[in-house]
């Protein structure tokens, strides 16, 4: 009897414990409505950023709206806590995901339709996205998530062309641009010539690169001057072709075929990674490649470390012939990755469309890019500028820009670097008069003998196109395929470029070809061109 | 007398050592390269051509990323979970081995079978969360040790190591007027001192290097682990290579070290502390406690 008893007072004990704790995790500061002060809990992906920054006191003070940031590393692991929140029903009110977790959340019915209340609250959000605006909606008609538009005009000043070629190479060849495949062939030639080793006894390697896509794929179809679809080209008719085995690409397989048999072209290049081709890069024993400004930059800061400033790397856009016309300069009109969307657990979601619609204002925008003035920017003769010292704390102390707010989670809703704000200003930092200001004086002198301020100043305008091809989801019966035709290419373009005459180098080629067209290429292509236009029609509706 | 070593057995001896070399070499290897990729200035390391010790050594990477003050809250909440963890994992995993050891626990069938269903059966992920959660255990220390306090892979080592110690020690212990405690602490686990120490190896190496729960239940700051925290610290050098868009070429920047820096010297962080457990219980490993127990 007496033991019943106890165990029946343990059970409500307990139950009231937990309880308790239920309703206290409810209601967790969200009790404000109309326009006092809300906090929302957000889910990030770098645990860098903090709410409690000057930037964001601003925003709050403007808005009313404050957030409790949830940092969310991606841990790799197929399920992430993204996916167990949403299966527990146990996530916040906001979400930062790609599309594809996007979708899982509105499949199952956590996220709020948002068109409505943009409609009400965020005028300038459609203003901004203008006849873009469409191209937020869902397959259903609804929106979900919101994401940044892209209004530059012209290339992002920090942005550069893929092919380098050292500054040694070009003092020596008298600072010529080079524009073809045949006169960076010439140049490097005529330079390997006079200086097979480097000055510590090295052997020069006239032309280098990462294996894989970034020596047979990407190179060749930029020189092609097609725009990034992947393995694609499309053609006006909205066909969708596979594009490794056109004779766009062939051009440039064919260079490097030319200089393998001129004895130029490393010789491990089938097998280097983004470290030992990094290597060979920041020893300065490499004249010329295939390196995207991404990893370019990590590779010239050992480069510049060194204080070998000649070695650095002039970055061009080359094409495969004088007749080709660049295209490859492409832009989307959105910027959609890690899109932000509001789930059923936020009360007045309208607070928080408020806010974004904030970020859309000049005001907004000058906020979250530029920061606050005197502060992290200065107004010199009616211009904004980068406060020089705030910027030389973020150079030296990485964790500077964090700890002020000018990077997090909202500095994609920027216009873009290059765009123009209605005061006919820059709307972010990044301006070609910045990015020139970085560049140390041999590259500034280099720069000088082109007439160009930034490596930016090599590309064409931007085109802007409806979306990139790797943007769209491949079928699932598509991929295999896509797969398998990328292994026999890698297999066989190797030989072709290891080929000894150009008779070989023909068959080579024609058996590359050939095995492509057997492996499902036609069908690949149908699949593709059924994404692409399913797309189009859907696109063409939006924008009208 | 010396035994006369033939000639084969002196090419057997050399094989031998050669092959064993080899086979630490490579082991080593590894280890030691990163050891001098931690050492060594992190631009330089970019330039390859590190082998075996830094071409330009600096403490700098352990600096930058002792900078971090994160990271001291972390070490100790790390050191706290894998003493604490460790501690209790053992005492209740061997009680409980130890009831289910004795032939006289009447329930002892039904509960082996229970637990032996649970190691082939798990809720899976997303109930385990439910239930972490609804017992309200997120956001909380304990969630660090409680849910994985009893292994039963390891309650069963225990068991069958209990299991054949000699009747009679027990018995022993019983006439001279021991109690069940008495007997298991006083005369059971002195002489089970080995596998006491292999599964203390396996639970503090497992509580040292788990990150997962963190990731999992607890978002706040001031529960995370070193693990996690280093995970962080990798995370965000490698956005800044990648995303460094307006980072300048100039100068200062340099001072930022690289991902491959920064791996290397976050596993020299993360194993050293671990590797000094190994020889305080090497000895368990060696000497047979066991000798001269009982006289049969």
């Amino acid at each position: 009897m007496k033991k019943k008893l106890l165990l029946g007072l343990t059970l409500v004990l307990a139950a009231s414990v937990f309880s308790a704790c239920g309703s206290k995790q409810d209601d967790d500061g969200q009790a404000a409505d109309g326009n006092g002060k809300v906090t929302y809990t957000m889910q990030t992906w770098d645990s860098s950023w903090k709410w409690d920054t000057p930037i964001n006191k601003q925003l709050e003070e403007k808005t009313g709206v404050s957030f409790d940031y949830v940092p969310v590393l991606d841990s790799g692991a197929t399920t992430g806590k993204v996916d167990v929140w949403l299966a527990s029903g146990d996530y916040p009110d906001v979400i930062n995901e790609a599309p594809l977790k996007i979708g899982k959340y509105k499949d199952a019915g956590a996220l709020i339709p948002l068109e409505d209340l943009i409609d009400q609250y965020g005028p300038n959000i459609k203003k901004r996205f203008g006849k873009y605006y469409d191209l937020l909606k869902d397959e259903d008609g609804h929106i979900y998530s919101l994401y940044g538009v892209n209004l530059a005009k012209e290339p992002s000043p920090d942005s550069q062309p893929s092919f380098v070629v050292q500054y040694d190479v070009l003092k020596d060849a008298g600072y010529p641009e080079i524009k073809t495949l045949d006169q960076l062939f010439d140049v490097l030639q005529n330079y390997y010539k006079k200086h097979p080793k480097t000055a510590d006894g090295k052997d020069v390697i006239p032309f280098s690169g990462l294996s894989g896509g970034l020596l047979d794929i990407t190179p060749g179809l930029n020189a092609a001057g097609l725009p990034d679809h992947g393995f694609y080209a499309i053609d006006g008719n909205n066909n969708v072709s596979y594009a490794l085995t056109s004779d766009a690409n062939k051009e440039y397989i064919k260079f490097l075929n030319r200089l393998q048999r001129a004895g130029m072209l490393d010789k491990e290049i089938f097998s280097l990674n983004a470290e030992t081709a990094g290597a060979k890069i920041t020893q300065g024993r490499v004249l010329a490649s295939y390196i995207p400004g991404w990893l370019m930059r990590g590779y010239e800061k050992s480069i510049i470390a060194n204080g070998d400033f000649d070695k650095q790397y002039a970055k061009f856009s080359i094409l495969a012939n004088e007749t080709v016309v660049d295209h490859s300069n492409a832009l989307t009109p959105t910027s959609s990755s890690t899109n932000l969307a509001i789930t059923n657990k936020a009360k007045h979601p309208e607070r928080i469309i408020k806010l974004i619609d904030y970020l859309f204002t000049d005001e907004g925008q000058i906020l979250v890019n530029w920061g606050i003035e005197g502060t992290h920017y200065d107004v010199v003769n009616g211009k904004r500028v980068k406060n020089a010292e705030f910027d030389k704390k973020v150079q030296s102390d990485p964790t500077a820009a964090a700890a002020a707010g000018i990077v997090g989670p909202f500095n994609r809703f920027s216009f873009g670097n290059g765009a123009k704000l209605d005061d006919g200003d820059y709307a972010t930092p990044v301006t070609t008069d910045y990015i020139a200001s970085t560049y140390d004086d041999t590259t500034k002198d280099v720069l000088s003998h082109y007439g160009k301020k930034t490596w930016a100043d090599f590309m064409d305008k931007p085109e802007i196109y409806p979306t990139m091809m790797w943007q769209l989801n491949t079928p699932e019966d598509a991929k295999p395929i896509a797969i398998k035709l990328e292994d026999i290419w890698h297999k066989e373009i190797a030989k072709a470029i290891l080929a000894a005459s150009d008779s070989e180098f023909e068959a080579a080629w024609n058996g590359a070809v050939e095995q492509i067209d057997n492996n499902g290429k036609a069908k690949l292509e149908e699949m593709m061109t059924g994404v692409w236009k399913e797309f189009m029609e859907r696109y063409n509706q939006a924008v009208k | 007398m010396r035994k006369r070593t033939t000639a084969g057995g002196v090419v057997f001896n050399v094989l031998n050592y050669a092959m064993l070399s080899v086979l630490t070499i490579c082991t080593i290897y590894p280890f030691l390269n990163l050891l001098a990729v931690s050492l060594n200035e992190s631009l330089d390391s970019l330039r390859g051509q590190v082998y075996l010790w830094p071409n330009s050594f600096t403490l700098e990477n352990y600096k930058i990323v002792f900078q971090n003050d994160a990271l001291y809250g972390a070490t100790i909440r790390s050191i706290a979970r894998t003493v604490l963890g460790t501690a209790l994992s053992l005492i209740c995993s061997v009680m409980l081995a130890y009831t289910l050891s004795r032939k006289e626990f009447f329930l002892r069938k039904p509960i082996n079978l229970i637990m032996i269903v649970s190691m082939y059966v798990s809720g899976g992920l997303i109930p385990t969360y439910l239930l972490i959660k609804n017992i309200g255990m997120t956001n909380s220390f304990w969630v660090y040790i409680i849910p994985g306090l009893v292994s039963v892979y390891n309650v069963i080592i225990i068991r069958s190591f209990f299991d054949q110690l000699p009747e009679g020690l027990i018995e022993a212990g019983r006439i001279d007027g021991a109690n069940e405690f008495q007997t298991l602490f006083r005369i059971v686990l002195p002489v089970s001192m080995p596998v006491l120490a292999t599964i203390t190896l396996f639970v503090s190496v497992g509580h040292w290097n788990s990150w997962f729960d963190n990731y999992l239940y607890n978002t706040r700051d001031n529960l995370n682990l070193l693990q996690y925290e280093l995970m962080k610290i990798l995370m965000q050098s490698t956005q800044q290579v990648t995303s460094n868009a307006t980072g300048s070429v100039a100068s200062e920047s340099l001072r930022q070290i690289t991902p491959q820096t920064i791996r290397a010297t976050m596993t020299i962080i993360v194993t050293v502390p671990i590797l000094f457990v190994y020889p305080f219980l090497q000895r368990y490993f060696i000497q047979g406690i066991m000798i001269g127990a009982m006289k049969e």
